[in-house]
């Protein structure tokens, strides 16, 4: 009897061993801790956009195939099932910097050249921030799956690094002339790695590659042995097959050597779990528009297929040309008797080397813009099976639109071309406040906030956005105003407010003691903000080096607060009021820096917010701050919970 | 409450999360209903409660089913289906006692899972596994053996159908 039990309980210690290999979503505990240790005031459903927030432990999710009974078998999400839920991009690199992030240790590694390596957190902290952790020398390529060891890349080699320790090793080094290797990437096991061999061969001007192939070596530096012709090579995990480029074309290669191409692309990259590739492919398109005249749009994307089926390769991105030029003026200039004439537009944007998360649904991508000087980015693509609820698509769009993501943008109206930003007035905040159906179809309403920068305006539109569900998931057919527009605006004796589509505006708050334009003890009303839930009036009294903010409670007719900020030569941008109304966000300019401060409504008191300190460009999403900073050589963008006093890059 | 329920959180997350994925199968549901239960037992927590563990894995229990009646989906659970403990399994010692050990796990019917699910993967006491179904905790050991035995027998029956 006993004897059968002690061998039923060694078989259920078998069993028992796949406990520690169920996923366990880490992120999403640490986000519900942060929502239970709030006050315990009537609590939210808390994350209703999980779907954006997939961790670590997702890599395993689709390859175990636990559970889920009612489908049973491994039944992984193909990749032309996958929905994009969200495209931010986290960080603006350093002009001339265009290496590609590394992820692990639940932290983004950004390598700049000419400063070093950088490290953010991707999981919501007290201590959010940027951090460099090599000098310049040090630019990561990739980092082993123990997040022990990173390898880097160099004109003369490819050397292993200790971060516990702070050393470097070599791997391999070439001769700083015309043998090179590059493009390290890990084995499963940590214990080889895929590098790429470059011959070239120098000529009177420039040079040309004579050859590119891959090798493997053994992460002590021995056993090189060639795998294959191409470059950018990496193992595709679970298998012995490995991935890699060669003449602008994806290929897997099979140990037994056979070769099956992919689709035609570059920087090809496969997900942790295996079952997806991502790449960027260029598609070119010619349009006649005369005899002798032809428009060439050339527009580069990043794609993803499945691993067990290249056919299902979908577009992740919106890419769109960059007219530089009229093309029918173009046309009339051209003279026929010069022959065919073509005019190429490239896109908007411009895609290198997509690195996967963790987690095998987060995707970043650097991303170049050919206009308007935006840098190139790190761009983060959050995927899912799901579709995106009607009110976090218009969340997502309405953000999209300040980080300037304006493709994504653009990706959730049915119509893109109707697409357009606005600098000044600038929006300072939107909020959701429902959503429904009219005459059949969805909407959703919310106020979007603007102002002008550093003067007393500040209007609150309230707006309803429709949409129509596709396979996709709902996209945004059209807005209309709603007659909840609250313009709130300074004269020289006071505040006024113009509601809905009356013309006449009325005095809010008279101020006395504002001197008229140009005077020499300058005292002018400057930035303001109004909530009409509250009944609050958040403005400021601008001076020569300094400025005050005053908060006026009109249901009282009484002054609540009133500081004044003497940081440096202090100079108000703007005010803005979050979704709930509880929390006020004052940009300024102050000691050579821009700066947040956080004004808690219930306290009628500045919170203490160390992070915003060096915060820039504050804007409301809901109940969430974005800012953004300077780091990792460039700008980073964080969200900021005052709730919580959490930050998270990109939110 | 709030520390109370913090220390339960933390104590019981892990196998909460655990066991609803073993239900659901992926990570995207998973995160919906693990949230959902969290909130709910938040909402009513009772500190003064005796088997909080088991309290918890029955909520998470019966949000599972409802989120997917919600959703119009089928019942995890109600059309047993081979489970696929593929590559899970890697790193037991035998090649062909994993896959023998997959395929009796995979055999099993929604009833006889549960209780692996719940005593193994959700760490839960026969006492508390017994709450949560329902049951008596001597029913719960007896059924629980039984299933071990199952899956012995199979395995076994399987391993001498490969060695012949």
């Amino acid at each position: 009897m006993f004897g059968r039990r002690k061998q039923l309980d060694e078989w259920g210690r078998k069993v028992e061993a796949l406990r520690e290999q169920i996923p366990v979503n880490q992120d999403l505990k640490s986000r519900l801790r942060a929502e239970f240790e709030s006050p315990p005031v009537a609590p939210k459903r808390p994350i209703l956009a999980l779907v954006a927030v997939l961790t670590a432990a997702m890599a395993l999710a689709l390859w175990l195939g636990l559970g889920n009974r009612e489908y049973g078998r491994m039944n992984p999400v193909l990749a032309a099932d996958l929905k994009i839920i969200n495209q931010v991009s986290l960080v603006d690199i350093a002009s001339g910097s265009n290496m590609p992030p590394v992820i692990g240790n639940d932290h983004l590694y950004i390598p700049v050249a000419g400063q070093g390596t950088f490290s953010l957190p991707l999981q919501s902290s007290k201590q959010a921030g940027t951090k460099k952790i090599t000098d310049s020398k040090i630019l990561f390529s990739a980092l082993s799956h123990d997040g022990k060891t990173a390898v880097y890349s160099n004109s003369k080699g490819i050397y292993l690094y200790d971060l516990d320790k702070r050393q470097t090793r070599t791997l391999i080094e070439g001769n700083d002339y015309d043998l090179f290797y590059e493009e390290p990437s890990w084995s499963a096991d940590d214990q080889s790695l895929l590098i790429t061999r470059k011959q070239i061969e120098w000529l009177e001007h420039g040079f040309n590659v004579k050859s590119l192939d891959i090798y493997a070596i053994n992460c002590n530096g021995k056993n090189l042995r060639k795998i294959a012709s191409g470059s950018q090579a990496s193992y595709i995990p679970r298998s012995e097959d490995i991935l890699f480029e060669r003449d602008r074309k994806i290929i897997v290669k099979k140990p037994s050597g056979e070769e099956q191409v992919v689709d035609e692309g570059r920087f090809p990259a496969v997900s942790p779990d295996g079952l997806y590739i991502a790449y960027v492919k260029s598609i070119r398109e010619e349009k006649k528009i005369s005899e002798t005249a032809s428009v060439i749009t050339d527009l580069s994307d990043v794609y993803i297929c499945s691993v067990n089926n290249f056919a299902d390769g979908r577009k992740l991105t919106a890419n769109y040309p960059f007219r530089h030029t009229d093309e029918g003026e173009w046309a009339k200039g051209l003279n026929p008797a010069n022959g065919k004439q073509t005019l190429v537009f490239g896109g908007m944007y411009d895609f290198y080397n997509p690195v996967w998360g963790t987690d095998s649904s987060t995707l970043y991508v650097l991303k170049g813009g050919n206009s308007e000087n935006i840098p190139m980015r790190i761009t983060r693509i959050n995927l899912s099976p799901k579709t995106l609820a009607a009110e976090d698509t218009v969340a997502r769009y309405l953000e999209a639109g300040i980080s300037r993501d304006d493709d994504f943008a653009r990706s959730l109206l049915t119509d893109p071309s109707g697409y357009f930003t606005v600098s000044n007035p600038h929006p300072v905040a939107y909020s959701i406040t429902g959503s429904g159906e009219e005459n059949g179809q969805t909407y959703v309403d919310a106020w979007r906030t603007v102002a002008y920068n550093a003067d007393a305006y500040y209007v609150l539109h309230q707006i309803r956005l429709y949409l129509v569900k596709g396979k996709e998931g709902y996209k945004i057919e059209r807005t209309a105003g709603r007659e909840g527009r609250v313009q709130v605006f300074g004269r020289e004796d006071g505040i006024y407010i113009r509601e809905g589509d009356k013309e006449q505006e009325q005095l809010l708050l008279p101020v006395e003691g504002i001197t008229p334009p140009g005077a020499k003890d300058m005292r002018r009303l400057s930035s303001l903000a109004y909530s009409p839930e509250k009944q609050l009036l958040l403005y400021t009294i601008q001076e020569i080096d300094s400025f005050t903010v005053i908060a006026h409670d009109l249901k009282q007719d009484k002054e609540v607060f009133s500081q004044q900020i003497t940081d440096g030569e202090s100079a108000v941008m703007d005010l803005s009021f979050d979704g709930s109304h509880q929390y006020a966000a004052i940009r300024y300019y102050g000691d050579s820096r821009q700066s947040v401060k956080l004004y808690d409504v219930q306290k009628k008191a500045f919170v203490k917010a160390p992070f915003l300190d060096t915060a820039m460009n504050a804007f409301w999403a809901g109940e969430k701050l974005l800012v953004e900073k300077t780091g990792a050589g460039g700008t980073t963008r964080w969200m900021y919970d005052p709730r919580t006093a959490m930050a998270v890059i990109g939110g | 409450m709030a520390n109370n329920f913090l220390q339960l959180y933390e104590s019981c997350y892990d196998d909460i999360y655990r066991y609803v994925y073993c239900k659901t199968g992926n990570p995207w549901d998973t995160d919906d209903i693990v949230s959902d239960v969290f909130l709910k037992a938040y909402r009513h927590y009772d500190s003064t409660r005796r088997t909080h563990k088991a309290w918890l894995v029955t909520i998470a229990r019966n949000t599972t089913i409802d989120y997917y009646r919600k959703s119009g989906r089928e019942l995890p659970g109600e059309v047993p289906e081979s489970l696929a403990f593929m590559t899970v399994l890697e790193d037991l010692e035998h090649e062909l006692e994993k896959a023998c050990l997959q395929s009796a796990l995979s055999q099993l019917d929604t009833e006889r899972f549960e209780l692996i699910n719940l005593r193994f993967f959700c760490e839960l006491k026969f006492k508390e596994i017994a709450v949560v179904l329902g049951s008596k905790t001597a029913n719960v050991k007896t059924r629980f053996y039984r299933t071990l035995e199952q899956l012995r027998k199979k395995v076994e029956s399987c391993l001498a159908d490969e060695n012949s």
